[in-house]
């Protein structure tokens, strides 16, 4: 080979192959950026970024389906909650989230959307730190066009249309998302920095609650059920945890499932992968639950 | 501009095509001006309130390069001091100001607030070629340059922001070809393509992989075992070669689109067998440099050179050029231990002393720069003191869980846990067994291999760098 056709192979070799990968994943679109995303249903396999997934599904795809949100940490992530009195849910909640990683998510969704009800999880975690994790802060929507997460996303679709099933997917096109680690209802110490509010992070929530806020939406504050040995042995801080914040937060009706009615549910231990998780049997339970007092919280707020 | 950017990857195309466009206009020193302009739009494309600071410096050298040139005797050697005053006062201003007003207090019981001033991109690779550029006229190795042939030099975008630090003489005679009718061949074409795409792999997945083993140790000093603190320091040594190497040869494929030749600056330091070698083979630009330019004058000033006067000449220059990196005292001891290193060597070699077997001596010489990279890496001495602690505790030595979390999968991870440990372990191959890039280069071939390996390479590493989880170049902080 002469060193001409040499240099013409290899860059148009390089052109044409970022050419089908543009086209590929125009085709697919897995994450709703490029073609009209209403009516359309995008699950996504996590393996890779699950977090950079709700972002980019946020910008179009979200806003585009539905009329509700559910925003915290993964606490709630397997909760199953397709509708809230009427509306369509979408589960926003992001694997080891805190509040300043939910609201770069949330304000995609908020560019284009509109939303009814928003269902805010009040959990430690939230608030605890400011760190962006997974380079969250920096996805771009060209992250869309060529990325690793894009390829394990378009492998999944391909994959699906192999096998003709509904398999390789981790976070169902509502948002929803399976636990797949091994089952430990150890109740363990936790971190003392696990209660620390962060000044950016509680800012950050003030914030997102505002902004729902300003754009009508109906607030619900959700205190996750944890496992009940856990919460016992930690009582004190999730307890003091919550008496600190909620005055610092915007008003509105909270569901709290520590409370001691829900007890019962919170001993089992089917109902737990670890003493923060749900299994999809515990989950079932609670997000029934949730769907039935949501619309009572937000009438008796009016 | 970074060079693995999409940005980058865009404008050196367009800088090559209008080149192209002004050579074949015939417009007298045409595609010299194309580069002047490309130079300074590049410069400025991070902050453009940085380019007067660069077109400030190279107006003074200039001139100061002319008045060089048109003296003679006392007033000629005090022109040259004043030239070099202002070059290190610059540096001072810019960059040290505030460490050596931080440092008072510790001499002194007076605080001084000295004012945060912005660093402009670069200053310390365009100061010292500007500092050989003077020297040179002053010893008359070259005759002062054109302004427009000096701005060219010393704002050339392939090097301004972070070397190889060019020397003027290497490159200045290049200018005719550069403005001749007959641009570069396509043989230099192909072989700059050939050469980029292994930087830009080697800057985009390789550091990168190894960055991510390095923040994990630094992050968890206090949990290391012995092995794994000396894993986690050699991971952050192959992280700085290949982020630096990986950019050099990105700066040396660029200015070879234009048929200029600059310096190499690296050639596989992580298998020297000494200190003295180790140097032969890191950032050859600024060992040449430091020979040159400092260590030659200081031992010179001591008089007749000895084994001691050397010695201390060596950690002089070594602890100076530690200073050059960065404005703290974790890089003066950096310079330190390497200069302490060189003299010893230097010791060791003239006393003829008994050989150490090659596979110990590399052992020993990996150890040290290991040890000087932590104080590299460390914020600041106690961080540095807490991790060279880690790597001499008997207590805890064989330990390797840290190791496995290193490419932990948590949030934002998963597929990339795969790619950062096949990263690695191939990163590992290429420094310690491989051909060196500047070999690759050389040896070039219009193959099908060479074909598939530069598309491989190009398209894997924009696919990565799409997916946003590359690091800044760690040689832009000096």
């Amino acid at each position: 080979m002469n060193v001409r056709r040499w240099i013409v192979l290899t860059i148009a070799t390089i052109l044409s192959v970022t050419a089908a990968d543009i086209a590929i994943a125009f085709l697919v679109d897995p994450y709703g950026m490029w073609r009209d995303p209403a009516g359309r249903q995008l699950p996504v396999a996590v393996i890779t970024n699950g977090r950079k997934a709700k972002f980019l599904l946020s910008k179009h795809y979200v806003p585009a389906n539905f009329d509700s949100l559910i925003i915290g940490p993964s606490i709630l992530a397997s909760w199953n909650v397709p509708s809230l009195a009427g509306t369509r849910v979408y589960n926003l909640s992001i694997d080891g989230g805190n509040a300043v990683e939910e609201k770069l998510v949330l304000d995609q969704a908020l560019q284009r959307g509109h939303y009814k009800i928003a269902v805010i999880v009040l959990a430690p975690i939230n608030t605890s730190s400011r760190e962006v994790k997974g380079g969250l802060d920096r996805t771009t929507p060209a992250e869309a066009l060529a990325s690793f997460h894009l390829y394990i996303q378009e492998a999944a679709y391909a994959l699906r249309a192999l096998h003709h099933g509904a398999g390789y997917i981790d976070i169902a096109s509502n948002g929803q998302y399976t636990f797949h680690s091994r089952k430990s209802l150890h109740p363990e110490d936790v971190d003392p920095t696990h209660f620390q509010i962060d000044p950016i992070a509680l800012s950050k929530f003030r914030d997102m609650i505002v902004n729902l806020k300003r754009q009508r939406t109906s607030i619900v504050y959700v205190v996750p059920p944890l496992y009940e040995p856990f919460y016992q042995l930690h009582r004190a801080e999730f307890d003091g945890y919550l008496k600190t914040m909620l005055p610092l937060l915007p008003q509105a009706p909270v569901i709290n499932f520590q409370d001691a009615e829900y007890k019962s549910l919170r001993n089992d231990p089917d109902n737990f992968v670890d003493c923060e998780h749900m299994e999809t049997r515990g989950s079932d339970k609670f997000s029934a639950l949730l769907r039935s007092l949501a619309p009572a919280a937000l009438a008796s707020e009016k | 501009m970074n060079f693995n950017s999409f940005q980058f990857v865009l404008f050196l195309p367009i800088v090559m095509i209008a080149v192209a466009f002004a050579r074949r206009l015939a417009v007298p020193k045409g595609p010299q001006i194309v580069i002047l302009v490309a130079s300074l739009v590049f410069y400025a494309y991070a902050r453009p309130s940085y380019l007067p600071y660069l077109l400030g410096s190279i107006l003074v050298n200039w001139q100061a390069s002319r008045w060089i040139a048109g003296s003679a005797g006392v007033r000629r050697t005090r022109l040259l001091q004043l030239g070099l005053a202002f070059n290190i006062g610059l540096l001072c201003v810019f960059k040290y100001l505030n460490f050596f007003m931080g440092s008072i207090p510790y001499f002194a019981h007076h605080r001084f607030h000295a004012p945060t001033l912005a660093f402009p991109l670069g200053i310390s690779f365009f100061t010292l070629t500007q500092i050989m550029y003077l020297i040179d006229c002053y010893e008359k190795l070259i005759p002062p340059s054109s302004f427009f042939d000096h701005i060219t030099f010393v704002s050339f975008f392939p090097y301004v922001i972070s070397g190889p630090i060019g020397r003027a003489k290497r490159i200045l005679h290049q200018m005719p070809a550069l403005n001749s009718g007959i641009g570069p061949s396509a043989d230099m074409h192909a072989r700059a393509l050939y050469l980029f795409s292994i930087g830009l792999i080697k800057k985009v997945v390789l550091a990168d992989a190894f960055s991510k083993a390095a923040d994990y140790g630094f992050g968890n000093i206090s949990h290391l075992s012995a092995i794994e603190a000396w894993a986690f320091a050699t991971a952050y040594a192959l992280q700085i070669y290949f982020d630096f190497s990986g950019y050099s040869d990105m700066a040396i494929a660029s200015a070879l689109c234009f048929g200029i030749e600059i310096p190499r600056n690296f050639d596989a330091p992580l298998r020297a067998k000494s200190i003295i070698e180790y140097w032969q083979r890191w950032h050859m630009s600024l060992t040449s440099f430091i020979t040159t330019y400092i260590y030659t004058p200081l031992v010179k000033s001591f008089g007749p050179v000895t084994l001691l006067t050397s010695g201390i000449a060596t950690f002089l220059a070594m602890t100076i050029a530690g200073l050059w990196h960065g404005a703290n005292w974790t890089f003066v001891i950096f310079g330190a231990i390497h200069g302490l290193g060189l003299a010893v060597n230097q010791c060791w070699r003239k006393m003829k002393m008994p050989a150490i077997p090659k596979p110990l001596s590399w052992l020993f010489t990996l150890m040290v720069f290991d040890t000087a990279f932590i104080f590299f890496r460390a914020p600041d001495v106690q961080t540095a003191s807490l991790y060279l602690t880690r790597f001499c505790d008997w207590h805890h030595v064989f330990g390797i869980e840290n190791l496995h979390r290193m490419n932990g999968v948590g949030p934002g991870t998963g597929v990339m846990f795969v790619v950062f440990s096949l990263a690695q372990i191939t990163g590992i191959g290429a420094a310690f067994f491989g051909k060196t890039s500047d070999q690759l280069a050389r040896e070039f071939k219009p193959t099908l291999l060479s074909y598939a390996a530069t598309s491989a390479c190009m398209l894997f590493a924009l696919f990565y760098l799409s997916s946003n989880v590359v690091k800044p170049f760690v040689y832009f902080a000096f």
